[in-house]
């Protein structure tokens, strides 16, 4: 895909876009292209297809060829009907171009370039990348030669041979136009020293256009930089002083003439000399340029059947053509008239300077194939497109043309003459595009050397090659690292992890002290509040004193307790289950033995289970102990059968089956040995839980309280259950008591009860002889915590009267 | 999900949940017995996890004292209590006189003298609760277990006064409803709890015994 260059950053471009997609500067000049001229590259096909000569050239050539006794009849000037306003169509799209002059990028706009330079200082904007289709010769060439006095860059040569090359096309087309023997010159069967054009002209034959955009490779691609091309090139960039002695030496060597010139070369002259002659003839004078830089039907174009190079205009050479390259001395048809072994080119010369943006005026070429490789749109202001006007106007007399009044007004500086036009700037730059150019500074990073300095290119394909820009200074010089890819982006949370993973291996660093063991502060409070609760279990122990009064109000749990086991059958035994370990005997005891006293009062046998491994010794020791005043005997009032063993599932199968369950016995009698418990007298109704007469659970824990409560009750019938309960867990136990439909039928809980059950049967138990000790250390308890908080609360108060 | 072993043990699980509660509902001879069979092996199984408990404390003291820890004395008294324990038990029967002897005379002491220290530790809790933290929480508790004390407690004078009666009703007050009433919400939350877990064991939802 072809693409354009964007004048003003030099980035490429597609081909039909309007403006810069990097700088947003017009890529399509109002000045230069015309709607009804749409290639900026000014393809000989395009151009040759009928662009109409503007009307006041046509006037001004007709009016100087009827001065000139209008003995030229080659010269076809179409004349168009002038614009009856006075205003022609050019002086139009003058002014339409005028505010153009002022047309730049946008507003606080830097291009890469200039930002590249300012950051890297090592960067050259000669260090331009040549493109894919381009030579490193031909980018040498577009580059231009190293000179000091110079320092204009590639971008601005490009420009002016952009500029240059689109009015030189127009001017050897039109001159072509006018001297038709000129084709004759280029006929390929002319001679053997014109094979390469004979190509050309093959190959322009069988392609639409050679310069046009859509051919994208130029002929010149695959051969040898031909001259024109190169001439071209240096024309407008400026080129190396050495291309154009090198390209003919080369040249002169093919053509089979060493040390001369090319043949082709020398052919050309000879007939150049004739089109010179004509073209004398034709315009009067050999002094006289050709009079229109106009488009003609372009050679590229199906009339001519050749490319665009073979419409080299052979005009007349200039008497300060000597200088100048040999391809422009060519293009007017002046081989002949130099020596081209003596020919030497003072780049720097200031008459070369000068003379250099004015030579496409003087030696229209034809139109360059790599330009329409690399389209590259013309400068908006471009000063040699305004000077080629001038230079016309000056061959003729001004003062018999009808010009409009502003421009009479520069006329007599229009009419000074070469001597005048010698004085004009090459090109006009805009204030703003001079301010964008590269500083002097940034030059000196890469120092050019001198030709005969210059290192010869060893490898890569650039081998052989002098004057190879260098990749070092761009590749191997250290640049400054830029810290905002570096830069990690560290989120909040993400910061404060890596602070804390940071302190903690800073704390693993550290050395921890040793913790000094200092004396430990002797628990006076502790020591205190134990020597006090001893004491006061002990001393109404031993002395009998202090005596606190009996409870007069009974527990309402009592009542319903005393009536089951009132109303209980004498000839069911009942079942109690010791579920509490020996920590709590000494509370459950005393609140249990009440019951049992009152069971063994009415001569009800007792058998004892229990669903933990201390529960039979508990019930054993207990019941003997109780029931020794009432002479109970094993296996005949009391029976143990000892641990069951399975938790809540064993609690439901001994419910559904108690002799499945249990298989042996606890401390069964000595008659018993060997036999199951179940073989006793005692059980010998009992098949199931509800054959009890009653179940009394003796449990410290609301979850075995719970378990029974649950898991037996679906079998019991109507076989009460009671919980003996420590009162702690007698919360937990009531809502069953409580409940609509009772799975709890009596609760005996506290001390406080078992003594008021113990009043009931009319015996002091193990309940009263607790009572004074339990009294007096539950009232220094309730003193030590309420002295505690009183001490609590002044402390707290004098800590808040300190601060 | 892959079907696995966990697909048989699930239905083992659910056939014997369902066998055992719907003996709840009918009362059937074959489902008595079969659910009174998978009881037994319940039972069994869970004498046979007593063993396991053992085993596993023996094996963790016996680890002590062979790398010689710290208190490892201790866990060796431990280890020659249960092997004297054990083998009296397995030899002569849990109420042989000499294992009763060991009950009565060091465990039965042991044990209620570890509750009568957690009183005295109550009570000390309870004296520096105040001068350590000063909250609302801490009086209410406070509050609470000394109005507990003070009217279940007797009086040492004033047992008949209209002030023990008011003292000894508002304990009754406390421990019937306001302790009775957060014990029925936790009884209740419990019940939902193993009903939930009972039906996901019975649906397969949730399998303890493993996929």
């Amino acid at each position: 895909m072809a693409e354009i260059r964007c004048p003003m950053c030099s980035k490429p471009n597609p081909e039909d876009a309007d403006t810069c997609s990097f700088c947003g500067a017009r890529l399509k000049p109002l000045v230069a292209d015309s709607p009804e001229e749409p290639s900026p590259v000014g393809s000989p096909q395009e151009e040759g297809q009928g662009e109409p000569v503007p009307d006041w050239l046509a006037r001004v050539r007709s009016k100087a060829e009827a001065d000139r006794g209008e003995d030229d009849e080659e010269t076809d000037v179409p004349e168009s009907a002038d614009d009856e306003s006075g205003s022609p169509d050019w002086l139009g799209r003058l002014r339409q171009a005028e505010p153009l002059q002022d047309e730049g990028p946008p507003e606080g706009y830097i291009p890469d370039w200039l930002d590249e330079s300012s950051e890297d200082a090592s960067a050259s904007p000669e260090t331009e990348v040549p493109l894919e289709h381009e030579t490193p010769a031909e980018h040498e060439a577009q580059a231009g030669p190293p000179s000091p006095d110079r320092p204009e860059t590639g971008w601005l040569d490009r420009l002016r041979a952009e500029s240059t090359s689109e009015v030189t096309s127009e001017e050897s087309i039109d001159e072509e136009d006018s001297s038709a023997p000129e084709q004759e010159l280029f006929d390929p069967g002319a001679g053997d020293a014109l094979d390469w054009l004979g190509d050309l002209e093959e190959s322009a034959s069988d392609e639409p256009a050679p310069g046009s955009a859509a051919e994208g490779v130029s002929p010149w691609a695959d051969y040898e930089t031909p001259p024109e091309a190169e001439g071209e090139v240096s024309l407008g960039g400026e080129t190396q002083a050495e291309a154009p002695d090198d390209w003919l030496s080369d040249l002169g060597g093919e053509g089979g003439e060493p040390g001369g010139l090319p043949d082709w070369i020398s052919e050309l002259s000879e007939p150049g000399e004739e089109v010179g002659d004509e073209a004398a003839a034709s315009f009067g004078g050999e002094d006289e340029l050709p009079a229109s830089p106009e488009f003609e039907p372009s050679l590229g174009s199906e009339e001519s059947g050749l490319p665009d190079l073979e419409a080299e205009p052979l005009g007349p050479p200039g008497e300060d053509a000597a200088p100048l390259e040999p391809s422009e001395v060519i293009d007017e048809g002046q081989a002949g008239d130099f020596d081209w072994d003596e020919v030497e080119f003072d780049w720097d010369s200031e008459e070369i300077q000068d003379k250099l943006p004015e030579e496409p005026l003087e030696a229209p070429e034809p139109p360059e194939p790599e330009a329409a490789e690399l389209p590259h749109v013309p400068a908006l202001i471009m000063g040699d497109a305004d000077d080629e006007p001038k230079s016309d106007v000056q061959d003729f007399d001004l003062s018999t043309v009808e010009l409009p009044d502003w421009l009479s007004e520069v006329r007599p500086d229009a009419g000074e003459g070469e001597a005048g036009r010698g004085d004009l700037a090459p090109a006009t730059i805009p204030t703003w595009l001079e301010a964008m150019r590269p500083v002097e500074t940034f030059r000196p990073v890469i120092d050019i050397e001198p030709e005969e300095e210059q290192a010869v290119e060893s490898v890569g394909p650039l081998a052989g090659l002098r004057g190879v820009l260098l990749a070092e200074p761009v590749v191997a010089k250290p640049h400054t690292a830029t810290t905002s890819g570096a830069r990690l982006e560290v989120t909040e949370r993400q910061f404060a992890q890596a602070e804390l993973l940071q302190r903690i291996v800073e704390q693993e660093e550290h050395e921890i002290p040793a913790t000094v063991q200092g004396k430990r502060a002797w628990p006076v409070a502790r020591w205190l509040v134990s020597l006090i609760m001893l004491l006061a279990v002990l001393i109404p122990a031993v002395a009998g004193a202090p005596v606190f009064p009996i409870p007069q109000r009974v527990s309402r749990d009592l009542g319903p307790l005393v009536g089951i086991v009132n109303t209980l059958p004498t000839d069911r035994p009942i079942l109690m289950v010791f579920d509490f370990e020996p920590g709590y005997s000494g509370e459950l005891d005393a609140v249990a033995e009440p019951l049992i006293e009152s069971l063994l009062a009415r001569g009800i046998n007792i058998v004892t289970v229990s669903t933990r491994p201390t529960g039979p010794p508990l019930a054993v020791d207990l019941i003997d102990k109780i029931g020794a005043p009432y002479q109970i005997e094993n296996g005949r009032n009391v029976l143990h059968l000892g641990y069951l063993s399975g938790g809540p599932s064993a609690v439901q199968l001994f419910s559904a089956a108690p002799r499945e369950a249990i298989l042996k016995g606890f401390e069964l009698p000595p008659e018993m040995s060997g036999q199951s418990a179940w073989a006793s007298p005692l059980l010998s109704d009992v098949h199931s839980l509800s054959d009890f007469g009653m179940v009394a659970v003796v449990a410290a824990g609301t979850d075995t309280a719970r378990t029974w409560a649950e898991q037996a009750h679906p079998w019991m019938g109507d076989t009460p259950l009671v919980m003996v309960l420590s009162q702690g867990a007698e919360p937990l136990i009531r809502p069953y008591f409580e409940s609509l439909t009772p799975q709890v039928n009596g609760i005996l809980s506290g001390l406080p009860t078992a003594l008021a059950y113990e009043q009931l049967n009319g015996r002091q138990g193990m309940a009263f002889n607790r009572w004074n000790g339990f009294g007096a250390g539950a009232f220094a308890a309730e003193w030590l915590i309420l002295a505690g908080a009183v001490y609590g609360a002044i402390t707290w108060f004098m800590r808040r009267r300190r601060a | 999900m892959k079907l696995g072993a966990y697909v048989i043990w699930a239905a083992v699980a659910t056939a014997t949940g369902l066998f055992v509660l719907l003996g709840y509902f009918f009362q059937l001879d074959l489902l008595l017995g079969l659910r009174l069979l998978l009881i037994q092996w319940a039972v069994l199984l869970a004498a046979g996890a007593l063993f396991l408990g053992l085993y596993n404390l023996l094996s963790v003291h016996w680890t002590k004292v062979s790398l010689q820890e710290g208190g490892w004395p201790y866990s060796a008294l431990l280890i020659l209590m249960f092997l004297v324990t054990l083998v009296l038990g397995l030899l002569f029967g849990p109420d042989y006189q000499a294992v009763m002897l060991l009950f009565r005379y060091v465990q039965l002491p042991v044990e209620s003298s570890l509750l009568a220290l957690l009183a005295v530790s109550l009570t000390l809790a309870g004296f520096r609760m105040l001068s350590r933290r000063r909250d609302l929480a801490s009086l209410v508790f406070l509050g609470a277990a000394f109005l507990t004390l003070l009217g279940t407690a007797p009086w040492p004078v004033g047992a008949d006064s209209s002030l023990a009666l008011l003292v000894g009703d508002m304990r009754a007050w406390m421990s019937q409803v306001v302790a009775a009433g957060g014990a029925r919400g936790i009884l209740l939350g419990v019940a939902l709890g193993a009903i939930t877990t009972g039906l996901r064991v019975l649906l397969a939802s949730d399998r303890p015994y493993g996929d």
